[in-house]
């Protein structure tokens, strides 16, 4: 008897502490990562809340709180402009890109296009390339002085002037163009909606009642959110307004807070920080008008059991015209833009007036390769983008284990904490970050690395991790993490062992769309390079406001041609198709 | 000996009380279904016994080491149990071949490889699987992945098993087989059960006990003959197997005999072992097979109703009656007359409820 009693008493003890061990592993795994992620979500945005109440930059030790930024900030007309360029901006470009997206789902979605599936192909190209590149690209082109307003200049057209707000409407809205198409084919372009347009067929309902009617309402949802996405990027964005608005003197609150936070010798930061508080009220109001929207979605589900045999509307004799209209499209908005930046990547200077064959240079290439600043920046970029990928896919991996799979606490704070950057636009990141850089010691000594870098982009990108992650995890069956708990393993063996590899997949599609994101961003980096970390995006950037076209065009080339081989490799060595 | 011990036990889910007020003792070795409609708290409960979930109040206990008791802080985890439990879904990895499903959990408990090889082996053939250990269980039919998971579930040999509509996900046919099956394979191990499910005949084919449960709490506890015989409620009665309900009167009772009036001015005697007085207001419940055509016992009450339709179904016709406006369905070999008609049952297979109790 005596022996059993020791043998039970061990077994206690033992299990206590089994279990002391247990919990620290696994919470303690989920506490380190909800601190690292409230770390890396809230730091940037906390010193500007202060700022935006300082009589001095933070980094002064001597500054007090004060409103007098606010009223700074309602006296200042040069901010209240700005304000309402953005606007301006954002609004026209909105509609553009809608206009052209909602058609295009249409006919690629709904009806008998021929080659729609090459069209559909060719239409989402734009999303792999950033604003910047397919600037740079109108800017060759289509500038005043550009190849195609000399040319037709030359046959006596009338001149049209791309340095205006209409151009950068234009631009902007052609370039957000395919977001709308993503969302609108596969929200009820797509085909779910067949049966339905069928039964309105069946009622009486003409064609174009039908596409008025019922098509068109059921897209809504989709409208509506690519909407509100996409007045957001009118409000962040950079380059666009950057190289088409200056010439011309059009602020928006984005160059606004450049030039006085950053491309100033003697930044203003109160003003800066209310001003991008204004930019995030601005952001936060479009997402609250989305979930507003949005409240009544259920009045748009399609209930079906099972899935439509997809008939299409038939376009008769206008199959062919419509192809044509297309391709002209493609051809003015992507192809010659793309195909200018290639060539003025190897010419001296690009214009129908002088042949082609008397301009052709490889100096650009040359002195980009040879001037160190500019071979960095190439290095730069992909050690950003594979180090923030990678980072970024397993900390996105861990958040929704932690927020889906474990019964942690704070499950739905770390939840409401990865969606947060979702909210801040790029150029509010950048600036956060800086911010926090120089105010907090233990960021000091990543200011002046690369790292800085990847430290902003992480954050930027986690919505976009998540967003793959999550609805992957959700498909995985509780039960198997279930089974894997009554069969011996904790909460992180079990994670590991068993949701972890059937999140493979989704894993990899995460890490090549990060990549191409941190390849395709530069607004960010605007705001925190320094000269050793200057990556392709900030450097396009930079020389094309130089007016050092040519140069930037050869950059512009190396970034579409990385991309052009991930996005290939990542099809053909995976499977992996980064949007669809 | 009791091996585990439920007593008291609640689980809210905020405002929602799914269990409300559970006892329950389980012996060694023995098999007992939780039966009950979806939504009756019995899958909640088998989560609480696996430690799936953790109870709002009350304690359970499993031989003498207790394994919750929000009371005293106490909850141990699904991996420190040591049950094993079989899903509705089967919930194979499906990454995992057969052979590194079965292993996972025999890894965890860090045994040799050797070891690890014979147990699988072992189990394997207990579930009849010898040879697909190199295939996924996508390349399985529902059949086989059912008992892959019952392997996994057995294969670290777990003190107490566990099983949530195991054998749902199955055709008729395969049910049944399987019924028979796990049943063996209970006997062979003498291993402790406790079986979920929503079906009847695989909870009266398969246990020693059912527990039928309704919102939550236990409506009646005992053997199948108990359970189908002598149902403690109307919900019972209907539940398992199907019952006729007929209001009545208790008229007078002479030891187990009871006298009642029925509907139409008829009279029967029932057996009961519940004491009723008389002028009580009662229940009345005719299971329809034990409704008959025939007279065989001078003992059996006479019910007149009205034959409406006779329903073939195959293999019986089902006789739709009418009574002073209750339907009456009673079973039968051929088909009868339509019209006024006499059904006819024995003293002992009526139940009797008090009218409070439905």
């Amino acid at each position: 008897m005596p022996s059993d009693m020791t043998v039970a008493v061990t077994s206690q003890q033992q299990h206590r502490a089994k279990r002391g061990v247990a919990f620290l592993r696994n919470t303690g795994f989920q506490w380190a990562v909800t601190v690292v992620l409230a770390v890396l979500v809230l730091t940037p945005l906390l010193p500007m809340l202060v700022q935006a109440f300082a009589s001095a930059p933070l980094y002064d030790s001597e500054w007090h709180f004060t409103l007098s930024n606010l009223t700074l900030f309602v006296t200042s007309s040069a901010l209240w402009l700005a304000t309402w360029n953005t606007i301006i901006f954002a609004v026209a470009s909105t509609v553009i890109a809608l206009v052209i997206g909602a058609v295009t789902a249409i006919l690629v979605g709904r009806t008998d296009l021929p080659m729609r599936g090459f069209i559909g192909d060719l239409f989402i190209v734009p999303l792999y390339l950033s604003h910047l590149v397919l600037c740079i690209g109108w800017l060759t082109m289509y500038a005043p002085g550009g190849f195609v307003t000399t040319w037709m200049q030359q046959l006596g057209m009338p001149a049209w002037n791309l340095y205006s707000m209409t151009g950068m409407a234009l631009v902007a809205g052609v370039a957000q163009a395919p977001l709308v198409y993503m969302y609108c084919l596969y929200g009820a372009a797509g085909g779910t909606g067949a049966s339905l347009e069928d039964a309105a067929r069946t009622t009486g309902a003409g064609r174009l009642r039908v596409l008025w009617s019922i098509t068109l309402p059921l897209m809504m949802p989709a409208i509506i959110y690519s909407t509100i996405l996409n007045l957001v990027a009118g409000l962040e964005m950079l380059a666009i307004p950057r190289l088409l608005g200056k010439t011309a003197n059009i602020d928006v609150l984005s160059t606004f807070l450049f030039d006085i936070g950053i491309d100033n010798p003697q930044p203003n930061h109160g003003l800066v920080a209310n001003a991008a508080f204004l930019l995030m009220v601005l952001v936060g109001i479009s997402l609250f008008f989305q979930s507003r929207l949005l409240k009544n979605a259920f009045k748009f589900t399609t209930v079906q059991g099972k899935a439509g045999r997809n008939k299409r509307v038939s376009l008769g004799g206008w199959r062919w015209p419509i192809l044509g209209l297309i391709f002209v499209y493609m051809l003015v908005t992507l192809f010659i833009p793309v195909g200018g930046i290639l060539l003025r990547a190897f010419t001296v200077i690009l214009t129908p007036l002088v042949p082609l064959s008397k301009v052709l240079t490889t100096a650009n290439v040359v002195r980009m390769f040879e001037e160190p600043r500019f071979f960095l920046a190439i290095v730069n970029t992909i050690e950003v983008g594979i180090l923030s990928a990678a980072i970024g896919t397993f900390l996105c991996l861990a958040l929704v284990l932690v927020s889906q799979r474990s019964t942690f606490r704070y499950a739905r704070v770390v939840d409401g904490l990865a969606m947060l950057p979702r909210v801040l636009p790029g150029l509010i990141v950048g600036l956060g970050v800086f911010y926090a850089a120089v105010l907090f010691p233990p960021f000091g000594w990543i200011r002046s690395s690369i790292w800085i870098l990847v430290v902003a982009y992480l954050m930027n990108m986690i919505p976009l991790g998540v967003g793959v992650i999550a609805p992957a995890a959700l498909q995985i069956s509780r039960e198997l993490d279930r089974a894997g708990r009554v069969s011996g393993a904790d909460w992180l063996r079990t994670s590991l062992s068993v949701v972890t590899p059937l999140l493979k997949p989704a894993m990899a599609g995460t890490f090549i769309l990060m990549f191409v994101a941190s390849l395709k961003s530069y607004t960010i980096a605007m705001f925190l390079f320094s000269p050793r970390t200057e990556v392709i995006g900030t450097s396009i950037l930079l020389l094309a406001g130089d007016g050092d076209t040519g140069l930037a065009c050869a950059l512009a080339a190396v970034q579409i041609l990385f991309t052009l081989v991930i996005v290939l490799l990542a099809r053909w060595l995976f499977g992996v198709r980064i949007y669809g | 000996m009791v091996e585990l011990t439920l007593s008291g036990i609640t689980k809210n889910y905020g405002d929602v009380s799914v269990i409300r007020g559970l006892e329950l003792e389980i012996a060694r070795g023995e098999f007992i279904s939780l039966l009950g409609a979806s939504g009756c708290g019995k899958s909640t409960t088998l989560s609480m016994i696996a430690g799936l979930e953790a109870p709002t109040t009350g304690r359970i206990l499993f031989r003498d080491r207790v394994l919750a008791s929000p009371a005293e802080g106490i909850f141990v985890e699904p991996e420190d149990r040591q049950f094993g439990v079989v899903f509705q879904s089967y919930a194979l990895w499906p990454h995992m071949t057969v052979e590194q499903n079965l292993a996972f959990p025999l890894k965890i408990r860090k045994i040799a490889a050797s070891e690890q090889r014979k147990r699988i082996a072992e189990t394997l053939e207990l579930v009849g699987l010898t040879g697909l250990e190199k295939r996924y269980p996508g390349q399985l039919s529902g059949g086989q992945q059912q008992r892959v998971g019952l392997a996994r579930a057995l294969v670290y040999r777990p003190q107490l098993l566990l099983l949530d509509e195991p054998l749902s996900n199955l055709d008729a046919l395969l049910r049944e087989q399987a019924r028979v099956w796990l049943k063996e394979i209970q006997l062979k191990l003498g291993i402790t059960t406790i079986y979920v499910t929503h079906d009847q005949t695989e909870a009266l084919s398969l246990s020693d006990r059912i527990a039928v449960m309704k919102d939550g709490v236990i409506e009646q506890l005992g053997p199948p003959s108990d359970i189908y015989e002598r149902p403690a409620t109307p919900f019972v009665a209907a539940f398992v197997g199907s019952s006729n309900f007929l209001p009545a009167t208790v008229v007078g009772a002479r030891g187990e005999e009871i006298r009642i009036d029925l509907p139409g001015g008829q009279a029967a005697t029932i057996i009961s072992r519940q004491h009723f007085a008389g002028g009580e207001v009662v229940k009345l419940a005719l299971r329809p097979e034990r409704l008959k055509a025939d007279r065989s016992d001078e003992h059996d009450n006479v019910l007149k109703v009205n034959l409406r339709r006779n329903v073939y179904v195959g293999e019986r016709f089902s006789y739709e009656c009418d009574l002073e406006g209750q339907t009456i369905q009673a079973f039968g070999e051929r088909p009868l007359p339509e019209g006024p008609t006499e059904l006819h049952f024995a003293p002992s297979s009526a139940t009797v409820f008090m009218e409070r109790t439905g």
